[in-house]
């Protein structure tokens, strides 16, 4: 006969019972704990950049949806209304630096400038109102990217505040033109743009030192030789208004207004963070249409449904659920070896020691709770796809060991102590 | 004269339970292979001294030698193992694990050691018929009657051939042809070598027992009347 058999035969709904109870208790422990670590996640996704931690935002508008959404003048507004709040707020800095070709008339005869030049493209003429354009390398470009690159000037003077707004009627730009394009243009040229179907006239306020580079959405180094720099221009007023004052046309307004809620988000924020602080703008201004990219793991998915339905419920539910599964920890223990004192006697009649006993007793449960914090830890990390509390995970769920440890051992003293044996066999 | 050496020597053993005495100076000489019996009025300390003499616990003071080993000098853990090895016990709350079979019941003390299969078999199917729970070795404990669980505690306290039995109470369960029939196996193994010390309140041992011992408050004696029929 297997010993191992014949004492498992005795217990094993019971050690799975409580091993089952420990990994709830872990798991739950977890939660609470990444919960409480919130504050403290720096999601892998998020890039960084001076110690800020970067998220991208883009809109939802896609196709039809797009199409659906600028039938109504009113939303033009509400879109203006997030670009202007995300902008403003001085929690985030908004970052765009956004590849756009854009027409241009006089174009130098040299080929690398055309906007699809590297990927082989002859298609970048065009005929635009009876004049040719060619699609152009250019950058449009928000105040932040001057703070957070190195772009300096061999020539003019970067864009002056004003550059960034549109008002009605604007139809010059300043443009700060790439190193390459110093032999065909100087200062103060003016170059016929076409640009979101409107025509601008571009003035040249500088060249930009060769080699200079910029980090966009698809480029960490963007070097800027052949580029067109724009400036990121908001609106002076709400879309609605400016269609009235001016013969511009919607889809203008449209691609500004699109361009301009695109780009980085650059904050200490962690990733809740910037999620809640966008959502409250959502909230005021009513555009839904957006998300966050870098925000938006499932854990942080996860985290911030929780922390949005009510953190205190989360906090009283979990600390309820922590104190029972403990008190049931101990119960069940209680229970598991009350039911197996009978068990005990007999070994102890047989010559086995009851300090043997006792050290078996907890070996068992270290074992089994080990094995259940262990699966607990691991399902809650492969549920939250996010190892940075791998940490304070393993060492809370160490303690948990601990705990449950103590438990088990406070309880097998108190239960197995040798008068108690002594006690039983001479009868009840 | 001849000075015997005795199996079991208690000199002096005195135990208490929180300060009140319940052993005073107990002494007691027992040589091998015989079956003793002790009596005396419940709470009177038999099982306290049976304890002792099994090794589950110690006296407070005085001296425990069996079979040469100064028993009163060595610890817990010690003198579990020399239960273990020679000392068979018979609980008098007789405890057994559930779920398993009257058979795994047995076989339990076995378990902390090697054994031969066959031959054991062969034992368990000797002493089980010799108390007539023979049919019953593959029930589970739990389907018997209290009696029925006693006789397994008796064979299970035996299955390892101990040199000393300790038995407490282990016909209280039992109606007297039973008895008869646990007493009768007593005598037959102490005449073959076991040592065998019982408290029993059955007024059927002073028949099969070599020598019967009375306890009081004031200490443990020799009944006269067994005496008388030696
Ligand atoms: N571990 C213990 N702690 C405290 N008191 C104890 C302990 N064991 C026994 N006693 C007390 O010692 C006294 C003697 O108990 P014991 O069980 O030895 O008597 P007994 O002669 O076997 O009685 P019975 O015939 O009822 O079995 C009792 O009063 C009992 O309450
Ligand atoms: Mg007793």
């Amino acid at each position: 006969m297997n010993t191992a058999r014949l004492l498992l035969k005795n217990k094993k709904w019971f050690m799975l019972l409580i091993g089952l109870l420990s990994f709830l208790f872990s798991v739950v422990l977890f939660v609470l704990l990444v919960n409480i670590n919130i504050s403290k996640i720096e999601i892998h996704s998020a890039s960084k950049l001076h110690n800020y931690n970067i998220y991208q935002i883009t809109d939802n508008l896609i196709g039809e949806r797009e199409i659906e959404f600028f039938k109504d003048v009113k939303n033009y507004d509400i879109l203006h209304d997030f670009n202007n709040r995300v902008f403003e707020n001085s929690k985030v800095v908004f970052y765009n630096a956004v590849s756009q070709p854009v027409g241009l008339k006089q174009y130098p005869p040299d080929k690398k400038f055309a906007a699809y030049y590297e990927v082989g493209s002859n298609n970048d003429l065009y005929e635009y109102d009876g004049e040719f354009y060619q699609f152009s390398k250019s950058m449009q470009v928000t105040k932040s990217v001057f703070d957070y690159n190195v772009v300096e000037l061999m020539e003019g003077q970067p864009f002056d505040d004003s550059a960034y707004v549109y008002i009605a009627g604007k139809n010059e730009i300043p443009v700060i033109l790439g190193s390459d394009y110093r032999q065909y243009y100087k200062l103060n040229d003016q170059l016929e743009l076409h640009y979101y179907y409107e025509k601008f006239v571009g003035r040249v306020v500088g060249f930009a030192k060769e080699n200079s580079f910029i980090f966009t959405n698809l480029e960490p180094q963007q070097v800027l030789n052949r580029y067109i720099l724009l400036p990121s221009m908001s609106l002076s007023e709400q879309p609605s208004k400016l269609l009235q004052k001016t013969e511009v046309d919607e889809i203008f307004f449209r691609a500004l207004l699109l361009s301009n809620m695109g780009g980085y988000l650059m904050t200490n924020l962690n990733a809740l963070e910037v999620r809640k602080e966008v959502a409250d703008i959502e909230k005021v201004t009513n555009f839904t249409d957006y998300q966050i990219i870098g925000a938006n793991s499932l854990s942080v998915n996860l985290l911030y449904k929780m922390v949005d339905a009510n953190q205190t419920l989360i906090y009283t539910i979990s600390s309820v659920v922590f104190i029972f599964s403990l008190c049931a920890f101990y119960l069940f223990v209680k229970s598991f070896i009350k039911r197996q004192f009978d068990t005990y006697l007999v070994y102890i009649m047989s010559g086995v020691t009851n300090n043997k006993i006792k050290k078996t007793i907890q070996l068992e449960f270290s074992i089994l709770n080990g094995i259940s914090i262990g699966l607990a830890l691991l399902c809650t990390v492969l549920f939250m796809q996010d190892i940075t509390l791998l940490s304070i995970l393993l060492i809370s769920g160490f303690l948990v060991w601990l705990l449950f440890h103590v438990v088990v051992y406070i309880l097998v003293n108190q239960l197995l102590a040798t008068t108690n044996i002594i006690e039983k066999l001479k009868g009840d | 004269m001849i000075k015997i050496i005795s199996f079991i020597s208690l000199d002096n053993i005195v135990k208490a339970y929180n300060e009140k005495i319940i052993l005073h100076h107990i002494n007691l000489e027992i040589v091998n292979n015989q079956f003793i019996s002790i009596k005396g009025p419940s709470g009177v300390g038999k099982s306290t001294l049976l304890n002792i003499l099994a090794g589950l616990e110690k006296a407070d003071s005085g001296k425990y030698i069996l079979d040469c080993i100064e028993m009163h000098a060595q610890n817990l853990n010690e003198l579990s193992e020399i239960r273990g090895s020679r000392i068979g016990y018979i609980s008098q709350y007789n405890p057994m694990i559930r779920n398993l079979t009257v058979r795994e019941n047995i076989v339990v003390p076995l378990l902390l050691g090697n054994y031969n299969q066959k031959q054991i078999t062969a034992y368990i199917d000797e002493l089980s018929a010799c108390l007539k729970i023979n049919h019953l070795l593959d029930k589970k404990i739990d389907k018997l009657s209290g009696g029925e669980r006693q006789r397994v505690g008796v064979i299970r306290a035996l299955i390892k051939k101990p040199i000393l039995l300790i038995a407490d109470e282990p016909t209280g369960s039992l109606d007297d042809d039973t008895t008869i029939l646990v007493f009768h196996l007593f005598k037959r193994l102490s005449e073959s070598g076991t040592t065998i010390v019982m408290a029993t309140h059955s007024h059927l041992s002073s028949q099969y027992a070599d020598k019967e011992y009375r306890m009081s408050p004031e200490g443990i004696f020799l009944n006269v009347q067994t005496v008388g029929d030696m």
